[in-house]
């Protein structure tokens, strides 16, 4: 552009110095140079007007861009440059696209800040009660006249809160890695097996406790970009989930399939399934199953497990039929 | 915010005593940002509510408003810009131009507004859907996943606030389907897009936010 604009003028400048060489030196008739006089202020007449002409046309397109920019900002939509075939129109909508995707992102952080400090202030209070227990139990302690056998039942329980307390300080810790960002993935490509390994090798003492058969069918030389590490948390979540509602002597299968775009880990148990009506809660923060309500948990390993394969690029999706068991499948993409 | 909401809408075709009722007051409303899928058996109006949304049909009466806009209102030229804009339509069967290679489909849209490709973003969507080697292909050198696939980047590339996909994993075997599904559920997340298909498949539709039945024209269903 700027090339053309410094051409433009150079050409300029040699017409209008040809001209007036012409009508100083050249030995012409007095009527041709007055002609020429004319031509010449005539042409540079009109080469400023054209210049100032489009200048302000130029100006206002932009003073109006920034007006409606404004009048975006400020929430109010410009309706009557909708659907126009002009610039401006094209502009004004692209602009109030971005400011509705740029609105959503803000509104959308804002909730999940508010569900962050709902699930600390859960977490800290359901942590107080053990504490308090704890603490009346100690006191106990004091009294000159406890005998030996509600020293020991004291002792028990205060065990029993302390495992409490520990579990629920795991999980806190759990869920501020996720929310701070703390999961660092390191991707590279390795062996699914490997990691399916140090999954299954986690879990396998729960599901021996309930006598649930566990198998896995994977293709040794199968590889994914993945981070190991988290993608085995991530599994690890979906089993032990697994192993939970499954009833002792059931049956968990893993199976690994590769596709043209993702590579899919399987996994099917022979566990009580989920109501039709739940199964797009499941992976929400602290979703608890009601008739759930005496197995141990906090609703987040779900959630965890689903963030885990969303930052790489996947997506778990689920199958199941109430009574009969359910399917979770962990999509992986072959290449990120 | 509601983003797509039709009230009392119906659609007659012919006249009494052979009238044919393919929409029969559907009054829905769909949030932005949510990903909504409509089931029914065939011929029970599903592709027909669809065009109505997409403004590529009319209404016999009732209206639409897409994004505060009431399309009734609109005339051809600015309806056909509207659309060029604000929505991606995926059609069942592709309906992408053979004389052109992959690339040039997937910016025809946003070449057709004169504006300029995100090519960094064409670049994320093409790598997503894993059509990096085909862009110079014409269509009928794809598969039938990859042409479906392309028809959905072409949806995409264009970063419109709806995408209508009428049945986008129809001619898919299950496990492509998945895939397909979700990576409009990846995208739309990403770019706070919302999505409405048509699926014959309950396992699709129990994948999104929201099902709406429809039988004969009517909202028999609709769960959330």
């Amino acid at each position: 552009m700027k090339i053309i604009k410094y051409m433009l003028i150079c050409l300029h400048l040699l017409l209008f110095s040809c001209g007036i060489y012409i009508i100083f030196t050249e030995i012409t008739s007095r009527n041709t140079k007055v002609i020429l006089c004319f031509v010449i202020s005539l042409l540079l007449l009109l080469n400023g007007g054209t210049y100032l002409y489009f200048r302000k046309r130029f100006t206002n397109f932009s003073d109006e861009i920034c007006n409606y920019t404004e009048n975006i900002l400020h929430g109010n939509p410009v309706e009557k440059l909708y659907n126009k075939e002009t610039l401006t129109s094209k502009m004004v909508m692209e602009l109030e696209k971005v400011e509705s995707i740029v609105f959503s992102q803000l509104s959308e952080s804002k909730k999940e800040k508010k569900e962050i400090q709902k699930m600390i202030s859960e977490i800290t209070h359901q942590i107080k009660t053990p504490v308090s227990n704890i603490k009346m139990y100690c006191e106990m302690f004091d009294q000159p006249d406890i005998s030996l056998a509600e020293a020991q039942k004291s002792v028990q329980i205060i065990k029993q809160q302390l495992i409490k307390l520990e579990f629920l300080l795991e999980a806190l810790i759990k869920s501020s890695r996720l929310e701070g960002e703390m999961i660092r993935l390191e991707m590279e490509n390795s062996k699914i097996i490997e990691t399916l390994a140090v999954a299954v090798n986690n879990v396998i003492q729960k599901a021996d406790s309930k006598h649930i058969d566990m198998s896995v069918e994977c293709r040794p030389y199968v590889q994914v970009r993945h981070d190991m590490k988290w993608t085995a948390e991530a599994i690890e979540n979906i089993l032990d989930n697994a192993i939970k509602y499954t009833n002792e002597n059931g049956k968990i299968a893993i199976a690994v399939n590769t596709s043209e775009m993702y590579t899919e880990i399987k996994v099917t148990d022979t566990g009580k399934g989920i109501a039709a009506a739940h199964r797009n809660d499941i992976f929400k923060r602290f979703y608890r199953e009601k008739t759930a309500a005496k197995t141990e948990g906090l609703g987040l390993g779900l959630y965890l497990a689903r963030q885990i394969i969303h930052l790489q690029g996947g997506y778990i999706s689920v199958r199941s039929e109430e009574g009969c068991g359910s399917c979770f499948s962990i999509c992986l993409p072959n290449k990120s | 915010m509601n983003i797509l909401s039709t009230n009392n809408l119906t659609k007659y075709y012919g006249f009494e005593p052979l009238l044919v009722k393919a929409l029969d007051g559907i009054t829905i409303e769909i949030e932005a940002g949510s990903f909504t899928s409509i089931v029914g058996t065939s011929g029970s109006g599903k592709s027909t509510l669809l065009h109505m949304l997409g403004g590529l049909d009319t209404p016999t009466s009732g209206s639409v408003i897409v994004d505060g806009q009431e399309l009734a209102g609109m005339g051809k030229n600015e309806l056909t810009i509207f659309r060029r804009r604000k929505i991606g339509f995926i059609f069942q069967n592709y309906n992408l131009i053979p004389n052109l290679t992959t690339y040039d489909n997937i910016v025809l849209p946003i070449e057709l507004d004169g504006r300029c490709v995100d090519e960094e973003y064409l670049k994320e969507i093409v790598n997503v859907l894993g059509l990096k080697d085909k862009l110079q292909r014409k269509p009928n050198k794809l598969s039938g996943g990859q042409q479906q696939r392309a028809a959905i980047a072409r949806a995409l590339a264009a970063k419109p606030a709806i995408i209508l996909a009428d049945e986008p994993t129809g001619n898919l075997d299950s496990h492509t389907s998945q895939e397909v599904i979700g990576l409009l559920q990846t995208m739309a997340k990403k770019f706070y897009q919302t999505i409405v298909m048509i699926t014959h498949n309950d396992e699709i539709a129990q994948a999104t936010d929201r099902t709406i039945r429809i039988e004969d024209g009517k909202i028999v269903e609709s769960r959330w």
